[in-house]
């Protein structure tokens, strides 16, 4: 079996969709259970890599480790939750060949391990996003993704620079040897690329002050793009990103530099979700926030705080998919993504997921983000960084506030919107309410995972 | 990951909320409420028996988050906002707290804590922390604003809950981290000293705001605040004694608000008023509920003859012992103003001249359920004011087990302090004797006219009051103390000047920020441009 696989199965799926339009539905599903099985039978051989090779530069490389497992299994589970989700709707082909789009995007931004690959993936990615953006075609639509190209377009600049210049003073493009090779450039060079990487991928992985286009492009985009989005691209980025940063091993100070700048991430997402009336903007910062904390814990070279990272990313993709699916379902029926009419909706299942989803964001037990919030302020504390602990604490305060309010406002609301989700749409997000019930109270076997994972994240990459 | 301890300290406050909890079965209550509060009442045991940090603190949220569904189902959604919010910052403490814990030992059971060896900001950081669970929890001033719009709109059973159970929440947590893990003499004195003035300065302004009240609840809300004040002032002195007083206190004050909690909803259920200037004269149509009332206000006033003088006996008796006589003239000052709102209690609903609405001059008649908790609190009060010493082996097995010296124990009907002591049962036969012979005079001297009367009937007086003149003296009550000059300052100042303050500037902030999320591509693209230029420039200097 091939990695190549993993990244073909969906092209080639997409490029011969025309042969079986009418059997979208079941090739989709079919695509996705094979691609689950792919990814289950390289669970006992990690870590795998392959390569292609071209002449130099042009050789293709891919690497499945413990850390990138991670996020590819994420990855490919909310790919089947989404296409079970949509198992009942009619086939929609160009959805089908974007979101295939999509796919190959992120697990090739996970699995790749030369840099050059890296771009194309990253391009990829892009594209199909841009154009899932503006998927329902509609003026809010096409506008988000004018503005996503444009912001887009500044980060691959920034990154091709970055991969310009470190071929032209290292001279090949593979991750290992760039991780060996790069201490001895001179060190204002160091600096110059790392400082666009940061940029290049700070604007994809949502980071503050490089984020100020999200909320616009999650409004513009169709709900359940948005949970792709929020759980599958941004994740994919912050991956990405850590990986090379901990292959380039940089100096203490730029670290912390970025764990300030994640925590920064974090208060100002929430802070300005407080006063937000507008659902899929509330959840959009919400997913800046986490994915600050997220960044602030990856920076911070303990293997015990980026495992509660990696447990974070996690639980927060399935909290965010539940969240956004489940508005998907409240728009449906009230027409109506704003607060109010959160307030409307007469459903005590659909309450029930979104309250698991919000108090599993927030951190509380007995869920799933709990576990992940505490594994990571527990790491803090015991490396001495209490004014993060503490920053941490209060701007979930600020989280809390608005969580709550969104649901305190069905307090003597009149309920009037009638829900209606299939039975089959219910056991989905039931399974995914109950497993982040099940990950909070029995974190056992994850966690290792998790730990694990962190350790492998932190070591780098051997040599191809 | 969860691990369990049985102490005498979890047993006493476990075995308070069972009753409690048992005993508000039967006061009514709707279907599809007993998950929620078998939910509580899991969380409460997590919290009690919990032998390690983690247990304790998912104890803690549970609490938090089931009791939030349980209000929601009638609160309005400022008070939930409220609530939550406050509750959810009192559990983010105590997460702050257990992390530094965790930070300085490396581990979270309660056998491995030993404070003593870290740095002295670390633990003061730790204690203030702490300070601020117990703050909000128990409603010190100025954390009280979630208080009182809680109790007042929750569920009549949950405000009974609420009170007589997780205001003692906070002291629980407190007996355990500066008894146990941080003990006094690890942290400068001058903290607990700021406690002890905090609680009782709560105490007095809630004590007045719970006069100014015009509603059962939130008086009975104030209330709670003040007497939870009492017992913050006594145990910051953190002695064997002032243990005792606050343990003693605690049981008192749970099984007082039983009483009072469920003897106001049985009024406000049958009448269906909540004010006293619509309620009133109600003695002889609910003469049961009315003397179980006078039970719960003797116990509330601590006067003696009922439990409530027991454990003011020993607060008074702790606070001298150690020397603390302005704290003490603060504590009797604030007890004795209290006797203005316990008046108010029975004047305003059961004393005085009825209103003239019918509804409430002929209202149905109490279920029956609504007594058994009532008799509950009623029963256990009269007990521990006849045979007083009667709970203080128990306090002992607490204090040994908290490595403390026990307090002196007189027998069951002797409470014995090193001060003074005194004897429940010979008070009672004095009481019955004295009782008997003005019941006897009464009966003689009483005046047999039964003449109705019309409460505008006054005009002997010389006014002739206009029928929307509300008569009713539990009205008014209290409303004369705003002439006297620092107890105004009580009540023309609310928390809501403080905390409104912080909602809006919180708000403001917010929107500046969104606008920032509103740029166009073009001025995202200008401000991506600076932040590099700003990197690069901060790089080359």
């Amino acid at each position: 079996m091939s990695l190549l696989l993993l990244i073909a199965l969906p092209l080639i799926a997409s490029f011969l969709m025309p042969f079986y339009r009418r059997f979208l539905r079941p090739v989709t599903l079919g695509l996705d259970l094979g691609l689950v099985g792919l990814v289950y039978a390289f669970y006992g051989q990690l870590p795998v890599q392959e390569m292609v090779s071209f002449s130099s530069p042009l050789s293709i490389a891919f690497r499945l480790d413990t850390a990138s497992y991670f996020f590819v299994a994420l990855f490919v589970g909310i790919r089947l939750f989404d296409s079970m989700y949509r198992l009942r709707e009619a086939a929609d082909p160009s959805y089908f060949i974007v979101g295939n789009l999509f796919l190959v995007g992120v697990l090739g931004l996970v699995l790749s391990a030369d840099i050059f690959n890296l771009y194309i993936f990253f391009e990829i990615a892009s594209i199909s996003a841009y154009i899932f953006t503006a998927m329902k075609q509609d003026q809010q639509g096409y506008a988000g993704a004018i503005t996503y190209m444009i912001v887009g377009g500044i980060a691959s600049i920034f990154l091709l620079l970055a991969i310009m210049l470190i071929y032209l003073h290292l001279g090949y493009l593979t991750l290992s040897a760039i991780g060996a090779g790069f201490h001895t450039l001179d060190a204002s060079m160091q600096r110059l690329i790392l400082i666009l990487l940061f940029v290049g991928f700070g604007i994809k992985a949502e980071i503050f002050p490089l984020n100020l286009w999200v909320a616009d492009i999650y409004q513009a985009a169709p709900i359940r793009v948005d949970a792709l989005f929020s759980s599958m691209l941004s994740k994919a980025y912050l991956f990405l990103f850590f990986h090379l940063v901990y292959l380039l091993h940089p100096d203490p100070a730029s670290l912390r530099f970025l764990t300030v700048i994640g925590l920064v991430s974090f208060a100002v997402a929430e802070l300005s979700a407080l006063r937000s009336r507008n659902l899929k903007r509330i959840f959009a910062y919400s997913t800046l926030g986490q994915l600050g904390v997220a960044f602030a814990a990856l920076a911070s070279t303990d293997p015990m705080i980026i495992a509660g990272a990696l447990f974070l990313i996690g639980a927060h993709s399935v909290a965010k998919v539940l969240l956004f699916f489940g508005l998907d379902a409240l728009e449906e029926a009230s027409g109506s993504v704003q607060v109010e009419a959160f307030a409307t909706f007469r459903s005590p299942f659909l309450l029930t997921v979104f309250a698991i989803g919000f108090l599993s964001i927030l951190g509380i037990p007995p869920l799933a983000g709990f576990i992940a919030k505490l594994t990571i302020l527990e790491g803090f504390a015991a490396t001495g960084y209490f004014w993060v602990v503490g920053s941490i604490l209060f701007v979930s305060l600020i989280e809390a506030t608005y969580f709550f309010r969104i649901l305190s406002k069905r307090a003597h609301a009149e309920k009037t919107v009638e829900i209606s989700l299939s039975s089959g749409r219910m056991i989905l997000l039931g399974l995914l309410a109950a497993g982040l019930i099940i990950l909070g109270i029995f974190p056992g076997e994850a966690m290792a995972f998790c730990t694990h994972a962190a350790q492998i994240f932190l070591s780098g990459v051997p040599h191809v | 990951m969860f691990s369990f301890a049985i102490t005498p300290l979890g047993n006493l406050f476990f075995g308070m909320s069972v009753v409690v909890f048992v005993s508000l079965l039967f006061a009514g209550g709707r279907r599809g409420e007993w998950l929620w509060y078998v939910l509580l009442l899991g969380s409460l045991g997590l919290v009690f028996y919990a032998d390690d940090l983690v247990t304790l603190f998912i104890g803690w949220e549970i609490m938090s988050w089931s009791s939030y569904f349980l209000i929601a189902r009638r609160a309005s959604s400022a008070t939930l906002q409220k609530y939550i919010v406050f509750n959810l910052a009192a559990a983010f403490a105590l997460l702050g707290a257990l992390v530094l814990i965790y930070g300085a030992e490396g581990s979270v059971a309660y056998v491995a804590i030993d404070l003593s060896t870290l740095a002295p900001s670390h633990r003061i950081a730790i204690a203030l922390l702490l300070f601020g669970t117990l703050f909000i929890k128990s409603g010190i001033v100025p954390f009280h604003y979630w208080v009182v719009d809680t109790y007042a709109q929750a569920d009549e059973r949950f405000s009974t809950v609420l009170s007589a159970i997780i205001s003692k929440v906070g002291i629980f947590l407190f007996i355990l981290f500066f008894v146990r893990f941080l003990p006094a003499e690890l942290l400068p004195k001058g903290l607990f000293v700021l406690l002890a003035w905090l609680g009782v300065i709560t105490s007095i302004i809630a004590t007045f705001k719970a006069i100014d009240e015009d509603e059962p609840k939130r008086l009975l809300a104030y209330s709670s605040i003040a007497q939870v004040g009492y017992i913050i002032t006594v145990i910051a002195l953190l002695t064997n004694s002032a243990l005792e007083a606050a343990l003693y206190h605690a049981v008192i004050h749970t099984f007082v608000k039983l009483l009072l909690f469920v003897n106001v909803a049985a009024i406000l259920h049958t009448t269906g008023r909540n004010t006293f200037s619509t309620l009133g004269g109600l003695m002889n149509t609910y003469l049961l509920n009315f003397l179980l009332l006078v039970i719960g206000i003797i116990a509330l006033a601590g006067v003696p003859l009922l439990g409530g003088f027991s454990s003011k006996f020993l607060i008074y008796t702790t606070l001298l012992e150690a020397h603390q006589g302005l704290l003490l003239a603060a504590v009797m000052f604030s007890s004795a103003s209290a006797f203005l709102y316990c008046y108010k209690l029975v004047y305003g609903i059961y004393l005085g001249q009825p209103t003239h609405d019918p509804e409430v001059s002929a209202p149905g008649r109490i279920p029956w359920g609504y007594y058994v908790p009532q008799v509950v609190g009623a029963a256990l009060l009269l007990i521990l004011g006849a045979l007083p010493g009667a709970i203080v082996p128990y306090v002992n097995t607490i204090l040994e087990d908290l490595s403390l010296a026990p307090v002196m124990d007189g027998g069951a009907t002797v409470l014995a302090t090193p001060f003074a002591s005194f004897n429940g049962l010979v008070i009672w036969e004095a009481f019955v004797g004295i009782f008997l012979l003005i019941l006897l005079g009464f009966l003689l001297l009483k005046n047999r006219s039964t003449r109705p009367r019309d409460r505008y009937d006054i005009s002997y007086c010389g006014e002739v009051p206009r029928p929307d003149v509300n008569l009713h003296y539990g009205y008014g009550m209290g409303r004369e103390l705003i002439r006297i000059g620092g107890i105004r300052t009580i009540l023309t100042h609310h928390a809501h000047a403080l905390w409104g303050r912080v909602i809006v500037v919180a708000g403001d902030g917010s929107h500046l920020i969104q606008r920032l999320y509103s740029l166009t591509a073009q001025n995202i693209a200008w401000l991506f441009v600076a932040f590099v230029t700003a990197l690069l420039y901060l790089e080359v200097h």
